[in-house]
């Protein structure tokens, strides 16, 4: 269709212009004036017999591309009734003007090289770029999904249409998602408790073996044949036969790939290197990986070390048992102190960042207005102030960090970065704050005198802010205290106790408000 | 029931949660971890024959004693009918720092009709310690008698004179408010009268 509009609507502009040209041409024959060239050319062949071939090949194309647009497609609808397709209702489309008309969407001058098209629902004209969709009418130009003829339409018809969804249908899951993993969380801390009360159960047993057999002679022999009966009551293993490949990853088994069974949960598996699906793990490492197991005191066994004795576990269950407490224990772990302090130092970093647009901004506004209020200078000198406290403070850490001893090439290497960070970003954050003293001298110098004093925060001392904050934490503290004890309260039916509490939550939350608006900004 | 608020007062560790859980719950716990802000309980008492068998209801603040949670204390003394005071018979420092809590709570509330109570914690170590590792107890009560505190030494380990001081304490604030007592006891029209109205003799349907 695209292309039917192109083809006419350029032979139509070269028409057009060629008229506006030549406005009245006289017949070179008769002499009578005729209002165009095209006339003239109708005028010639019909009058003074000038109908050649070539004459009527340009004259049936222009006579073509004199119907406009509109006819056009009452044309392909025609076509389309021909065809057992419904006739459109094309009474309320715009006339296109020519040369006057614009584009409903963007107000563009609609000519051939941006089309001239009737939405076929609202009717307005549009340029091509505007009316480039396209949905289902019925005769009447209104929207029919039943229809099953897709029509131009422009974008606003397009949205405006019932059952118009830009998005797609959105549906919360995450309940059911909830639901599911709850589920599943339930199912895997069950297995994670089985899985550990046969652990507890096997190490028990090899520590009672060990301790029994100790002064025996045969001690090894008799201790490694306990552990075997042992390792099989714990739990049954599954058939050496049936299994062709590793349980874990798949892998077959070989001459090379030993089959291997889990002591926790029976599972055939592989030993490879690259997986690790099993390995042969001390017990004396077991016992230190999961302390909160109440395993047998070894205190009594005369050589721990005798406790060398592998346990082979499957790494499903060794993620079942450990994965949980190693995540913990690497929680419990301090941070190396360079990290430490490089966590003071980015606290400081973003603190600097916050305070810079709001310094920008004021320095801004007194750059605007000339004569600027006391207040705002204020304002601008206590911000500078802050900054620059917290750029020499930041400074001072960096240079502590430096300083810091490290006890690895890695380390050392952080350090450097840290420091070399640092620097840049101290560099890059002062140069704004050099800049005023030039800029707005005179300001300065009233900075130099409010600064002196040590009013800052919202007119707080340092000190005072820090105890703000401090009872702010406190309040807070007690404020879920006293929630708990009410929720508690109302459970427990002793409404009197509620009563009571809720006045007392109402104070804190006052207190609170009040404290806040007393630290404004320096809050947390 | 006559309700009063009652706040706890007094260093760290001289035992003033202790104290409110033999009173409420008539328990002692040897290893209790500090309190953490305040904490709330309530208890009922019925005073003797003297005092008409009145039963109150405390309402018990027992705030935490560590400096941290000192910024908390106004907000629960505000307002409050009765006051204690602890302090560590067997921590010589505890004592004045019960005083600075009695000072500060004349300065603050400055109200005739609180009633604060001194009261000496631990008395079950005394025998134990030297008496001169003891707090005085003549000098408590000095200090007790001269800003008209009540005053009592206690054990809330054994549950000695633990619900002597809330008694004490009940009877004072009973004398106190013995006119609104009186009052509310007299004019018995707030009951809503159970009993069926005798006179129910209009058309019944099944007459």
């Amino acid at each position: 269709m695209t292309e039917g509009n192109g083809r006419w609507l350029g032979s139509a502009s070269s028409t057009g212009q060629h008229d506006r040209n030549v406005e009245a041409v006289t017949c070179p024959v008769c002499g009578n004036e005729l209002k165009s060239l095209r006339k003239l050319n109708v005028h010639l062949d019909n009058v003074h017999g000038f109908n050649d071939e070539s004459a009527s090949d340009v004259d049936s194309s222009r006579e073509s591309s004199v119907i406009g647009l509109n006819t056009l497609v009452q044309e392909r609808t025609h076509e389309r009734q021909s065809k057992g397709k419904l006739k459109m209702n094309t009474s309320h489309w715009k006339k296109p003007v020519e040369g006057k008309s614009v584009c409903f969407e963007c107000g563009c001058k609609l000519n051939a090289r941006n089309g001239m098209i009737n939405c076929r629902k609202c009717g307005e004209l549009f340029c091509l770029r505007h009316c480039r969709n396209a949905i289902k009418l019925n005769e009447n130009g209104e929207y029919d999904p039943a229809s099953n003829v897709w029509c131009k339409c422009c974008h606003k018809c397009y949205i405006n249409r019932k059952g118009y969804n830009d998005y797609g249908l959105t549906r919360n899951i995450t309940q059911a998602f909830a639901k599911i993993r709850k589920l599943k969380n339930e199912d895997g801390e069950l297995i994670t408790l089985q899985l550990e009360n046969r652990l507890l159960r096997l190490i028990n047993g090899i520590i009672q073996l060990h301790v029994r057999h100790q002064s025996s002679v045969f001690a090894t022999f008799r201790i490694r044949a306990g552990i075997i009966a042992l390792e099989r009551s714990i739990v049954e293993w599954k058939d050496d036969q049936m299994a062709t490949q590793c349980g874990i990853c798949s892998q077959p088994f070989g001459l090379l790939m030993r089959k291997h069974h889990c002591r926790l949960c029976g599972q055939i598996v592989c030993d490879r290197q690259e997986t690790r699906c099993s390995s042969d793990i001390p017990v004396l490492n077991l016992m230190s990986a999961a302390p909160d197991l109440s395993f047998e005191n070894v205190g009594n066994l005369k050589a721990i070390s005798d406790l060398s004795t592998g346990v082979r576990i499957c790494s499903s269950c060794l993620r079942y048992v450990f994965a949980k407490r190693k995540l913990q224990f690497s929680k419990a772990l301090k941070l190396p102190e360079i990290l430490q302090q490089y966590e003071n130092l980015h606290n400081l970093e973003t603190l600097v960042v916050n305070l810079l647009p709001r310094f920008q901004k004021a320095l801004d506004s007194i750059h605007n207005a000339p004569a600027s209020d006391e207040t705002a200078i204020q304002n601008l000198a206590q911000l500078r102030r802050k900054l620059l406290q917290n750029l020499t403070l930041y400074d001072k850490l960096s240079k502590s960090i430096v300083q810091l001893d490290t006890k690895s090439t890695a380390e050392k290497k952080i350090q450097q970065s840290i420091a070399l960070h640092a620097s840049a970003f101290i560099e890059e954050k002062m140069l704004p704050l050099k800049k005023i003293p030039e800029i707005l001298n005179p300001v300065s110098q009233k900075v130099e005198v409010t600064t002196s004093s040590d009013l800052l925060f919202n007119n707080l001392t340092i000190a005072e802010v820090k105890k703000y904050r401090e009872e702010l934490m406190v309040l807070n503290e007690q404020r879920y205290l006293v929630e708990n004890m009410l929720n508690s309260a109302a459970k427990e039916r002793r409404f009197e106790e509620a009563i009571s509490l809720k006045t007392n939550l109402s104070e804190i939350d006052q207190n609170i408000v009040h404290l806040e608006s007393k630290l404004g900004d320096e809050g947390f | 029931m006559l309700q009063f608020k009652l706040v706890l007062l007094g260093d760290s560790s001289v035992g003033k949660s202790s104290i409110v859980h033999r009173f409420v719950k008539d328990s002692f716990d040897e290893y209790r971890e500090s309190t953490i802000g305040a904490a709330f309980l309530s208890q009922t008492i019925k005073l003797s024959e003297e005092y008409d068998e009145q039963v109150l209801k405390f309402e018990i603040w027992d705030t935490a004693g560590q400096e941290r949670y000192k910024s908390l204390a106004p907000m629960y003394y505000r307002n409050a009918n009765a006051a204690l005071v602890v302090y560590d018979v067997t921590e010589p420092d505890s004592l004045p720092k019960a005083k600075l809590w009695v000072d500060e709570l004349k300065e603050k509330v400055n109200d005739d009709k609180l009633i604060i109570c001194l009261v000496g914690n631990k008395l079950d170590l005394v025998s134990e310690r030297e008496s001169t590792s003891l707090v005085d107890e003549a000098d408590a009560r000095e200090f007790a008698q001269e800003n008209n505190l009540l005053f009592h030494q206690v054990s809330a380990k054994t549950g000695e004179n633990v619900i002597k001081v809330f008694q004490d304490i009940g009877e004072r604030l009973y004398l106190q408010n013995k006119d609104k007592i009186q009052e509310s006891k007299k004019p018995n029209n707030n009951n809503i009268s159970l009993q069926r109205p005798s006179t129910n003799d209009s058309q019944s349907c099944c007459s």
